[in-house]
């Protein structure tokens, strides 16, 4: 922990202990039925709270903003703290989209039990019509051969953009792309990553907006932290105590990001 | 899996002065995104396109725009209505407006649109949205739905020589 700093890692960079923490974590909160919950954080972003920015929205006061990046930092920041008070060692990793799906996340059980990062329970009676169901996820069918996961230089162009509502827009493009493969098309039936509404119950939800997160980091690193409109800055993230300006700097947050690190 | 495929009326770009403007976007506004996830490839004098058809110059490809879409209403009755009366300026009312506040897409599309003129004549935009993601509540009747024509503007980039 440099710096008192959490350090966000590569999923396959996780030691076996880390691995486990973040299992143990992930199972802690899903077997919480309160705002402490799986079910809770998961509805923040979709069904039944719908929270989320994506593309651009609209405050009451008239303004017109993409509030893409820094509200889903401040969304992956609570849930980060949400899961270390299930387990304090537990830090979130970034899924380095070019490989695939990471294993860790893609083995359906771990020492013959069910394994937490491959699916959840959605349990939402009041919504209409209610979801009681485990999570489904098929990556790679049912969708054009246009969407598809994006290669490291798709991604290293982004850097070259100056202009952050640009760039912004281009990411979001990329992650779109993302949860429509992640989700996929079964029969008829999608896969949750790929609407809104159920995106964030998909487990491996969080370690893709960890990944865009670390690209806006890495791009903020190359073209400013404040690199950003200042009609932003004093925008509250809701429902999140956070301002645009709070969450520019990950430092100021308590995080850094790293491909891995040696053994501690 | 392919929605509803739009074709526009004839656009007229005889003002545009297509040897002079450094780029030219297809922008669509009020664009919906209630419901189905979608690709929309966008298509120039092609309105028999569709989710098979060969995302190719030859075709009149001009590029896609992605709407990660809501998926469908999970509320009561009236949750997913977008009161446009409620969306109106109000300095004391620190909310968000309704998350399904229609929004805005383009597609760079330079190479395309000059491509296109020079065959002559006006040209009509095709939009092909080819889902990505569903859920039982999608209307799959209507996928991509939008209020207004589709515009086509062109911008031009001022270089002083000496």
């Amino acid at each position: 922990m440099p710096n008192g700093l959490l350090v966000r890692k590569k999923v396959e960079a996780l030691s076996g202990p880390e691995l486990a923490t973040l299992r143990n974590a992930y199972t802690r909160m899903q077997g919480i039925m309160d705002n402490r919950g799986y079910n809770y954080w998961a509805g923040v972003h979709g069904v039944p709270q719908w929270y989320c920015w994506h593309h651009s929205g609209s405050l009451k006061d008239g303004r017109r903003l993409n509030l893409f990046l820094p509200w889903h930092r401040a969304y992956i920041k609570y849930f980060e703290l949400a899961m270390r008070q299930q387990d304090t060692d537990a830090v979130l990793p970034w899924w380095r989209w070019y490989g695939g799906i990471p294993s860790a996340f893609s083995e359906e059980n771990v020492n013959g039990d069910s394994n937490p990062l491959y699916k959840a329970h959605i349990s939402r009676p009041n919504a209409q019509p209610p979801i009681d169901r485990d999570t489904r996820r098929f990556s790679g069918q049912g969708v054009p051969s246009t969407v598809r996961l994006p290669t490291s230089g798709q991604v290293a162009a982004l850097y070259n953009i100056t202009d952050f509502q640009q760039f912004s827009d281009r990411l979001e493009r990329i992650h779109d792309n993302i949860h429509g493969w992640t989700g996929g098309i079964s029969q008829g039936v999608g896969g949750d990553m790929g609407t809104v509404a159920t995106a964030a119950y998909d487990p491996i939800f969080w370690v893709h907006h960890c990944m865009i997160d670390r690209v806006w980091y890495l791009w903020q690193l190359k073209n400013g932290i404040n690199n950003i409109p200042a009609e932003y800055m004093d925008v509250i993230l809701a429902p999140f105590r956070y301002t645009v300006r709070d969450v520019l700097n990950i430092n100021a947050l308590g995080y850094t990001y790293a491909v891995a690190t040696s053994p501690t | 899996m392919q929605g509803n495929t739009y074709t526009s009326e004839p656009i007229s770009i005889a003002t545009i002065p297509l040897e002079e403007v450094s780029r030219v976007d297809i922008e669509f506004e009020q664009v919906d995104h209630s419901g189905a996830s979608f690709e929309g490839r966008v298509f120039l004098n092609n309105p028999e396109a569709d989710e098979n058809t060969e995302p190719s110059p030859e075709n009149g490809y001009a590029g896609s725009f992605f709407i990660f879409g809501h998926g469908g209403c999970f509320g009561d009755e009236g949750h997913c209505e977008v009161d446009v009366e409620l969306q109106q300026f109000d300095p004391y009312d620190p909310r968000r407006s309704h998350p399904l506040l229609p929004v805005q897409m383009s597609v760079e599309a330079t190479e395309a649109v000059r491509r296109t003129a020079s065959e002559g004549g006006d040209i009509t935009v095709t939009v092909v949205p080819v889902i990505t993601g569903l859920t039982d509540q999608t209307d799959l009747e209507n996928v991509f739905v939008f209020d207004r024509h589709p515009r086509i503007i062109a911008y031009e980039t001022e270089v002083e020589t000496a």
